[in-house]
């Protein structure tokens, strides 16, 4: 009997009526949404049951009966097993799950002034590490699942963005800092991490480095408009300074060491104390809006957005205006059949990048000298050594910061259009249309007034411009095929073709100013271009036995254009089977237990990221820049130089395996996972030392090698209080991964020391040798005198032959490595009423920091080639006369615990009696690391291809961040 | 699926089945041979080799410091890995400085190797022209390969490219495959001087009489006669002549198309074309120190100057200037801080802080200074194509000077002290010293002396390791020099220090290369 029912639906936690709820009849398409108070009405029948659901509340179902009036109240969800998971090529209900996939959702983000999208992520997920490059404005993470099976070839996973794989996060585009910054992080629903090889091998030649599942927020079908502002202001500011000497104590050191400093220098000491370092940071304010429209417009849910950033850097001269937008519409026509799906995005940044030379310029610059000096006005007026005679001397720090100008515009489009029909002839299959194309273009120069000193590039002042494009183009057709034969067997079958396209090119010139004293010197103009396809074919088997025993497998087959016709393809299967152990009788009735799944994965995956070469089976002329030519028959000409290449490069293949148990109790409020993997790499792409004369160079890039990953990842989530006024969740993840090389060389030479890492200045520091984990140091062994004071230049005689130690390879030690081998991320959110609380924390253990800034302090490096030169103060400490790059002394345990954020917030409903809420928040960012480590901050990740090695990066700031969201 | 069969489309980038598109092409290939020697790479951050870093790892730059700090005419102050050990002949097979010459030596041998290959058939008279410049480079590589290194891998056009391990060669064989390369292709070499710098019959000559002056070095077996066979072919050819003066050949016109007739064979730099920290920039700058010797001033060159690390040891300025004429034997006075009172025109040393060097790591202050090769003009006006970074002083490899001061050795080994030893070196003498005030009698010349006269006449030009090897001085007791062996005076050194160990990176990568005898 049909008749008319009217309800309220709240929310557990405030009370308050929830807008936009979706109130459906069950097995119906009848239905309703709730009004902007969560009232509802519908007409519906006595034996019906409604679905109440909306996103990130946990559904309910509630049979008619008798009742007219139906009020709901929806909790949070907590780990809701319904949830459906995005994976490759389509979903998966969270239950069903067979692989090693975490999703993190929005109200799981970090908090603060976030700028990057990865930055949302960062500690939320176990075997996921994030480490940024530093505080600069909009900069980029390095990010590693699972450590990475990879050595030379990228360790970046593949990012899709709203099923389109973007431009990995290595491949920058010039005048970009950070290839994720596109996504305004306001627009983010969720992120899938799909972690072992069963559900990323869908992805085939790019899976081995994990997948990254990036989708953007949606309007809601049949909700009324909504709009959103979110605002907030930062101020940020420096944590710590190096401690160098002041000027009164260079000058004490100065005289009090005549020995080793030629006396003909005295003169060149000034009379000040310049602190250079507050001279270039300064305190940053910081600012960001975002304005999203969504809801439904005649049955075309839809979702505009808005971002304007306006990021500065707490470095002199560095800042950041990021403009974005979105939209997304997804329409459904023909009775549902036909699912439309349009995604666009926009970004226009405006970076600003300055000159972070200038940091460690800081540090050097001789604190006795002035910032300015008025008798050089060729140099602007700038105090600088090179008026003094010394061209190798320290550039003035304030002049290199402010009068740089480093900047780039990039524009970015990523759009796409998924179609989904069902076939109306054969209901239970799908065709799946993906196109996307993603396009960037950036435009940037380097500029140096001619008043700069010079440098070895350019000899006065510097103008420079560069230009990149990079294209890349997607289709994507599956079909999918579902059927569920009876309650016992469910099949699920997915098969399709992917065609990929890249194109980069880019443009790059330098040259010197020039006027009426300074002729030309040097006009470089370089140009590139290279593209690469990937054509594939995939297929994925999902069955349900007894909703108890699931069964995955899936294929893929990858062309690759970077590999000659014979290597050209790659076979990429997997297999996964896991058991819903609570489904079994023995459990289904222990109301304790509301998950327990164990899951058992296999599959192999590739990878041919194949640094700047596309074409590394060919073999290729490259010509010469000027500068670089030689005479031929009386005149200079570029010359034509055979590159290497390896006829056979293939593909690197990573075997995993993964067993994992997901586990939940008490109605999911303690729910959790815990996974154990194995990984194997072959055939890695590897930059090898070959032998001389076999090749165009020392190294070739080739398929050689092997390596090991293994290791165990806890995430655990509880709901520790949850009643109507107050609620706390907690989510803590635990990794350890351990990092093996197993082979390196063509030969097996049992004696072969490794690929060192250094430079020519500071020596072999690290070694990746076998049986060692990658980038491991490699140092001599400082002996210490009674007081455990280092004693300069003492080193252990590991070889035992005698003769010099001191920076001697065969004399040196494999001692740890950057690489933390545990890591823990904790995350807590509380609400009370109308107030909320969240937090972020994150401990590295295990990981070893080169401080190479300490290293490089010593008494003869203060006054050498006509200038004199700042220390850090721990030169006190050692009082070493020369500089000792490779003492273990200077490898510390670079342990930390981070409280990466901390954010306050309180909700206020009906905003000024209007229809508004209102939520303000207060946000402070990186509020504390405890460590031993003695540097500035342990957490240095990998610059200029060295891992773990404190050099002087852009420092990570202290940020308070004042925000507001209204809702109306 | 048809589009994974890509071909590049960037226009700096060319298959090497389109290399007979263009004649240039061939022209270009050729040229990257020379510039192997003398520049990193194609552009900045494209070196030829990975190492940890590009500049100092040049050829030329890595194979001068293996001849000379290694000797009484160097020591470098810097701390860079390496430097320390060649300093004081303590080196280890892992030092960068000989596994980069090594490396890069092979390299100029694949390069070449690849040219023969792609020419290969050709009947066209400047391809095989350019052929036998090829193989003259293909030589002269080996050479200092077996000069060094003594028994490197070998490799000829026969082989390929790609994944595999080349054989060894022992010194004595590749010393046969040197002399017989060269004399195989001197017909089709251009004529003396035709196109300086590329390699003429007279840079061939001059290669086999250097060749042939350590053939004992090298195989056991003194061949003084042909040494003198090919230095009177180059003395006797009409395009070759001395210069007037010793300084024109270390100033930026120091070429032939500046006059120089007596270059016979050099590594071409410019400081707009052919650039780089890799020879004779690294040579100016790393001497110079801003208070004693000051590159803005004394070379022109005011950018990235001054890197104060090399400098000579007392013993070379004993054997320079004779104190015992100049100053009856007293201190050298410190008001004479660039020795002008010496007579010998080749001096250009300066006095630093002290003469001696109180720790082999002390600073560049300390020692003796050397501003022989300059950035300016022999007249000291400003260079053509001027750089204030980059000096376009070519990198002087063969001179006539060497022709008669090899036959002086070569004569004086057969046939000993005669008139006709007296004359060569006189030759050079008279130029030196402007006029016969220095020259020399019968009486004077012993081994020694023409030892010290090659110091005196090639002092940092890159010979010195080779001509102590030569006379049995380089290690071992017999000459000392400060800090030789890492005593303040000096101390004797093993004699399997006369060749460089085999790189640990190649013992490693190739199994059949053995490692020489004391490493």
């Amino acid at each position: 009997q049909e008749k008319v029912v009217t309800g309220l639906v709240t929310d557990a936690n405030d009370g308050m009526g929830i807008p936009g709820v979706s109130v459906v009849v069950k097995g119906t398409t009848v239905g309703t949404t709730t009004d902007i108070d969560g009232n509802y009405t519908l007409s519906v029948d006595d034996n019906a049951t409604i679905i109440y659901s909306f996103v990130g509340y946990r559904s309910q179902e509630i049979v008619v009966g008798s009742q007219s009036q139906i009020n709901v109240i929806l909790s949070i969800e907590t780990e809701n097993l319904s949830e459906i998971v995005v994976i490759g090529y389509g979903t998966v209900k969270k239950e069903d799950k067979t692989g090693s996939v975490t999703s993190v959702s929005s109200k799981d983000f970090n908090k603060g002034n976030i700028t990057s999208p990865q930055d949302l992520l960062v500690g939320k997920s176990a075997g996921v590490v994030i480490t940024s490059a530093g505080g600069a404005p909009g900069s980029g993470s390095t990010i590693r699942i699972r450590g990475g099976s990879s050595f030379n070839a990228s360790n970046d996973p593949l990012i899709i963005v709203d099923g389109m794989p973007i431009e990995s996060v290595g491949n920058n585009v010039s005048g970009s800092s950070n290839a994720l910054s596109f996504i305004n992080p306001n627009d983010i629903e969720t992120f899938t991490v799909l972690k072992d090889a069963s559900s990323t091998a869908i992805y085939g030649s790019r899976a081995s480095n994990g997948v990254i599942i990036i989708t953007t927020k949606k309007g809601v079908k049949g909700s009324p408009l909504k709009v959103n502002y979110t605002g907030s202001i930062s101020v940020a500011s420096a944590i710590d300074y190096v401690d160098v000497y002041s000027g009164d104590q260079l000058r004490k050191i100065a005289v009090d060491h005549p020995v080793l400093y030629d006396p003909l220098n005295y003169n060149k000491l000034g009379t000040e104390n310049t602190d250079w370092q507050k001279e270039i940071f300064r305190t940053a304010i910081s600012h960001d809006h975002n304005l999203a429209f969504s809801g439904s417009k005649k049955n075309v849910p839809y979702r505009i957005s808005l971002g304007y950033t306006d990021q500065t850097g707490i470095l002199e001269n560095t800042d950041m205006q990021r403009y974005t937008g979105s939209l997304n519409l997804n329409p459904t026509f023909l009775n549902d059949d036909l699912k439309v799906n349009m995604n666009a995005k926009f970004m226009m940044t405006n970076n600003n990048f300055g000159d972070d030379g200038a940091i460690g310029s800081a540090i050097s610059m001789d604190p006795t000298q002035p910032i300015y000096d008025t008798n050089a006005p060729e140099f602007g007026g700038y105090y600088q050594w090179q008026k003094y005679g010394a061209g190798l001397g320290t550039p003035n720090p304030v002049e290199q910061a402010k009068e740089v100008n480093n900047k780039s515009d990039v524009y970015r489009v990523v759009a796409n259009l998924k179609l989904n029909y069902t076939l109306p002839f054969l209901r239970d299959m799908q065709a799946n249309l993906n196109v996307a194309t993603d396009y960037t273009e950036s435009d940037g120069q380097n500029n140096r007034p001619i008043t700069s000193p010079s440098t070895i590039v350019s000899s006065w002042g510097k103008l420079s411009d560069y230009t990149a494009k990079n294209k890349n183009n997607l289709l994507d057709f599956y079909l999918n095929y579902k059927k569920e034969f009876n309650e016992d067997n469910k099949l699920d079958l997915t098969g399709g073709y992917s065609w990929q396209h890249f194109e980069r090119e880019s443009t790059d010139y330098t040259r010197s100013i020039e006027d009426a004293d300074h002729p030309l010197q040097v006009d470089k103009n370089t140009a590139s271009e290279t593209e690469n396809y990937l054509v594939s074919f995939f297929g994925r088997m999902n069955y349900a036995l007894k909703n108890k025993y699931l069964l995955t497998g899936t294929f893929r087959y990858d062309g690759s254009s970077r590999f000659s016709e014979d290597n050209r393809w790659g076979f990429f299967p997997s297999a996964a089977f896991a058991w819903k152990m609570h489904e079994e009788s023995f459990l289904k009735d222990v109301d304790a237990v509301s998950d327990l799944k164990i899951r058992l994965g296999w599959g192999i995956t590739g990878q041919q990221d194949i640094s700047d070469n596309d074409y590394p089976y060919q073999p290729q002329y490259i010509s010469s820049e000027q500068g670089y030519y030689y005479p031929i028959n009386g005149q200079f000409t570029s010359t034509l130089r055979p590159n290497t290449y390896d006829p056979d490069i293939k593909w690197e293949e990573t075997t995993t395996q993964n067993i994992g148990l997901d586990f939940g109790f008490l109605n999911n409020r303690i729910n959790g996972s815990v996974d154990y993997y194995f990984r194997e790499t072959k055939n890695l792409l590897n930059n090898v030392t070959i032998p001389s004369g076999s090749n165009f160079s020392n190294r070739l890039y080739t398929n050689v090698g092997s390596l090991e990953n293994k290791g165990f990842e806890v995430s655990l989530n509880f709901v520790a209080i949850s009643t109507p006024d107050m609620s706390l969740n907690i989510g803590m993840n635990y990794t350890h991964n351990d990092n093996k090389l197993t082979k390196l060389l063509l030969t097996d030479d049992p004696n072969y020391i490794g690929v060192p890492e250094g430079s020519g200045m500071t020596g072999v520091t690290q070694i990746t040798r076998v049986g060692e984990e990658a980038h491991s140091f490699f140092v001599n062994k400082q002996i210490y005198d009674s007081n455990g004071k280092p004693i300069e230049g003492l080193y252990e005689d590991i070889a035992g032959k005698g003769g010099k130690i001191s920076g001697d390879n065969a004399n040196k030690y494999i001692y740890h490595s950057p690489t933390p081998t545990d890591i823990f991320g904790l995350s807590a959110r509380f609400n009370y009423k109308q107030f909320d609380m969240s937090t972020s924390l994150r401990a590295n253990i295990g990981n070893y920091v080169l401080n190479q800034v300490a290293a490089g302090a010593s008494y003869d490096q203060i006054q050498q080639i006509g200038y004199w030169k700042n220390m850090p103060t721990n030169l006190s400490k050692t009082n070493f006369v020369k500089r000792q790059f490779t003492s273990d002394y200077f490898v510390e345990n670079a342990s930390f615990l981070k409280m990466d954020n901390i954010s306050a917030g309180y909700t206020f409903n009906k905003f000024a009696g209007k229809d508004i809420n209102a939520r303000v928040s207060f946000t402070v960012q990186n509020v504390f690391t405890i460590t031993n480590y003695s540097g500035l901050d342990p957490e240095v990740g990998e610059k200029d291809d060295r891992f773990g090695v404190d050099n002087n990066f852009y420092p990570r700031p202290r940020t308070f961040t004042l925000g507001v969201n209204l809702t109306f | 699926v048809d589009d994974l069969d890509v071909k590049p489309t960037d226009p700096n980038k060319i298959l090497a089945g389109n290399l007979g598109d263009d004649p240039a092409y061939m022209e270009q290939t050729l040229a990257k041979l020379y510039a192997s020697f003398i520049i990193s790479g194609q552009k900045d951050d494209d070196a030829d080799i990975t190492s940890s870093d590009d500049g100092f790892f040049i050829t030329m730059r890595a194979l001068w410091n293996l001849q000379t700090i290694t000797t009484d005419e160097g020591i470098c102050a810097w701390g860079d890995v390496g430097i320390s050990d060649l300093n004081t002949q303590n080196w280890s097979a892992q030092n960068p400085f000989l596994t980069a010459v090594y490396q890069r030596l092979s390299l100029s041998v694949t390069y070449a190797n690849d040219f023969l290959n792609v020419t290969a058939g050709s009947t066209e008279p400047n391809i095989i022209q350019y052929r036998a410049e090829a193989r003259y480079l293909r030589a002269f590589a080996y050479y200092w390969l077996m000069d060094l290194f003594a028994n490197p891998p070998f490799t000829t056009e026969e082989d390929g490219v790609g994944k595999y391990f080349p054989e060894q060669i022992q010194r004595a064989d590749l010393f046969k495959f040197i002399v017989d390369e060269l004399k195989a292709i001197e017909p089709d070499l251009g004529e003396p001087g035709f196109n300086y710098p590329q390699a003429d019959k007279g840079s061939c000559w001059m290669l086999l009489a250097k060749t042939y002056l350590n053939a004992e070095v090298y195989t056991g077996t003194a061949q003084w006669d042909e040494c003198k066979t090919y230095c009177d072919k180059v003395i006797a050819s009409p395009a070759y002549s001395l210069a007037a003066n010793y300084r024109q050949n270390f100033s930026a016109d120091n070429d032939r198309g500046h006059g120089n007739n007596e270059m016979i064979f050099a590594f071409a730099e410019d400081g707009i074309n052919t650039q780089g920290n890799g020879g004779i920039t690294f040579i100016i700058q790393s001497s110079s120190d801003g208070t004693y010797i000051d590159a803005a001033t004394l070379h022109d060159l005011p950018d990235n100057p001054n890197w104060n690390g090399n400098r000579a040891r007392k013993n070379l300025m004993n054997i320079l200037v004779d104190t015992l004429t100049v100053y009856g034997n007293n201190p050298v006075p410190a008001t004479d801080a660039t020795f002008a009172q010496c007579p010998d025109g080749r001096v250009f040393l300066h006095q630093k802080r002290s003469i001696n060097i109180p720790t082999p790591s002390s600073s560049g202050d300390f020692g003796i200074g050397v501003y022989k090769f300059t950035a300016r003009n022999y007249d000291g006006s400003r260079a053509e194509n001027y750089s204030p970074t980059f000096a376009s002083t070519d990198f002087p490899v063969f001179r006539l000077a060497d022709a008669y001061l090899m036959r002086a050795e070569a004569l004086y080994n057969t046939s000993g002290a005669t008139a006709a030893v007296v004359a060569d070196i006189n030759m050079i003498r008279e130029r030196a010293y402007g006029d016969d005030s220095g020259n020399i009698s019968v009486s004077d010349v012993d081994a020694d002396f023409i030892l010290d006269e090659r110091a005196r006449e090639f002092y940092y030009e890159g010979q010195r390791r080779t001509d102590l090897v030569r006379f049995g001085k380089f290690t071992g007791g017999d000459y000392l020099w400060q800090w030789k062996g890492g005593t303040f005076d000096g101390t004797s050194t093993s004699s399997h220090f006369d060749i460089f160990p085999i790189p640990g990176d190649e013992i490693s990568a190739n199994p059949n290369i053995k490692q020489n005898d004391g490493y």
